[in-house]
């Protein structure tokens, strides 16, 4: 088509007006967008004489056009990344789930030939055993323990997170609880010569999971412990305040600074002074403790002061409701 | 002549615990037969009718608890006493093996004095 006028009238045919977008040039060459309208103009025996245009301004609304268009396409886009990441992290999620099972799933098969060989040969079956080889044999035995504390810590938190940590509910005499776990860490205390004082004065009986609350005041205990001087003392008290359990363990021990008291229940959260004295720990233990607490529908809670001591305070409530996680 | 000493089979995929618990079991009175998965374990238990079993749960080919429901659903077998072994903690699965028709469940880590006085207490029943 030849340019020129003709161009906007090519198509304009018969009586109706047509309307199409154009791009004017300007003489100093800037472009401007335009709607045009183009009537055909007929004189009174029904020739055509000519046409009349009309050409708005369309500039602003364009950009509109395009900013709104931009828009949308960024919102798009951030809508597609977002459910990207979402399909992602869930697969992450599941992997790591998948995985912490299957580890510690490993782990068990091979600890117990460790273990059990261990066993065999300290009992002397196989042959006698100087003093020194069954000193060594006891401490590969204590380590296997420790992996194996490690591996159960870790099925517990992957069992937390995927939401199957079920309770098995049952009456539990607090005060049971409470002498067990203080009989179980009597070696423990004798080691790091701290002295273990009970109190399970007006203990009830709740309903919970008994295991699960002997795992975590044995927890509690294990730590008070573990950051007590020597020469110091562990007081586990069970009683009952306005209806509720209670469950107390106070020591004398390094105590925690303020800074560090929000993150203790944080899942491999060590405070400063573990890492520095070397006290060993994955950083488990308080989260475990926590998750028990919750799933029981009860509140913990900690008071330290540094060089003094600390006391963690757990309160249960006797009557169970539910014991999903 | 003396009696003949009770027949223990034993199937497990791993070899070292093939070996901790043949030796702990042979050295306790047992004879002791040995299958590296359940398939042959299930052709063993029907060739020699073992006094009693001790399976993995998770094997290849045939696992511990599918083993222990078709000998217990084959009237030849269906009377041999049965301990699963597994590294698994979870209680369903506990109760998945005694729903089998398991007699006795023994998580890893297990000491070997553990299994064998476990082994005493099942063929006592029997």
């Amino acid at each position: 088509m030849e340019p020129g006028f003709g161009v906007f009238v090519a198509s304009t045919r018969g009586d109706a007006p047509e309307t199409r977008e154009w791009t004017y040039v300007r003489k100093d060459g800037t472009r401007l967008p335009v709607e045009l309208t183009v009537t055909a103009m007929t004189d009174p025996e029904g020739r055509s004489c000519g046409f009349i245009g009309i050409a708005w301004d369309i500039s602003e609304r364009k950009r509109a056009e395009a900013e709104r268009e931009r828009m949308l396409q960024a919102e798009r886009d951030a809508a597609r990344a977002l459910a990207e990441q979402n399909v992602r992290l869930q697969e992450l999620d599941a992997i790591k789930s998948e995985l912490v099972s299957v580890v510690s799933h490993e782990l068990r098969t091979p600890l117990t030939s460790i273990r059990g060989f261990v066993d065999i040969l300290r009992g002397g079956e196989p042959g006698p055993l100087t003093e020194e080889q069954d000193h060594f044999l006891g401490i590969v035995d204590r380590n296997v323990d420790r992996l194996l504390r490690v591996v159960s810590d870790l099925l517990f938190v992957a069992r937390v997170d995927s939401g199957t940590l079920i309770l098995e509910v049952a009456p539990v005499d607090l005060a049971q609880v409470a002498r067990e776990v203080i009989e179980a860490a009597q070696p423990l205390a004798r080691n790091h010569a701290v002295t273990l004082e009970l109190d399970a004065a007006g203990a009830p009986t709740i309903e919970g999971d008994g295991d699960r609350l002997n795992q975590l005041l044995d927890n509690l205990v294990a730590n008070a412990v573990k950051f007590t001087p020597a020469g110091g003392r562990v007081r586990v008290r069970a009683g009952a305040e306005n209806g509720t359990a209670v469950l107390e363990v106070a020591d004398s021990g390094i105590g925690i600074p303020s800074e560090e008291q929000g993150h203790l229940f944080e899942r491999f959260y060590r405070a400063a002074s573990a890492t520095e004295r070397a006290i060993p720990g994955t950083g488990l233990g308080l989260t475990i403790v926590k998750a028990i607490v919750e799933a029981h529908r009860g509140e913990i809670s900690v008071e330290s002061e540094p060089g003094r001591g600390t006391t963690f305070h757990v309160e249960l409530p006797v009557e169970h409701e539910d014991g999903r996680s | 002549m003396s009696s003949p000493l009770p027949l223990v089979l034993i199937a497990d995929d791993d070899p070292d615990i093939r070996e901790l618990v043949t030796y702990r079991l042979e050295r306790s009175g047992y004879e002791v037969l040995v299958a590296v998965d359940g398939q042959e374990a299930e052709q063993l238990a029907l060739e020699r009718t073992p006094s009693l079993c001790v399976f993995d749960v998770m094997m290849p080919k045939l696992d511990g608890i599918e083993l222990t429901r078709r000998l217990r659903a084959n009237p030849a077998t269906s009377r041999i006493p049965i301990i699963l072994l597994t590294a698994r903690a979870q209680e369903a699965d506990v109760e998945q093996g005694f729903a089998a028709g398991a007699d006795d469940y023994m998580r890893k880590p297990f000491s070997p004095e553990e299994l064998r006085s476990r082994v005493q207490a099942v063929l006592g029943r029997h």
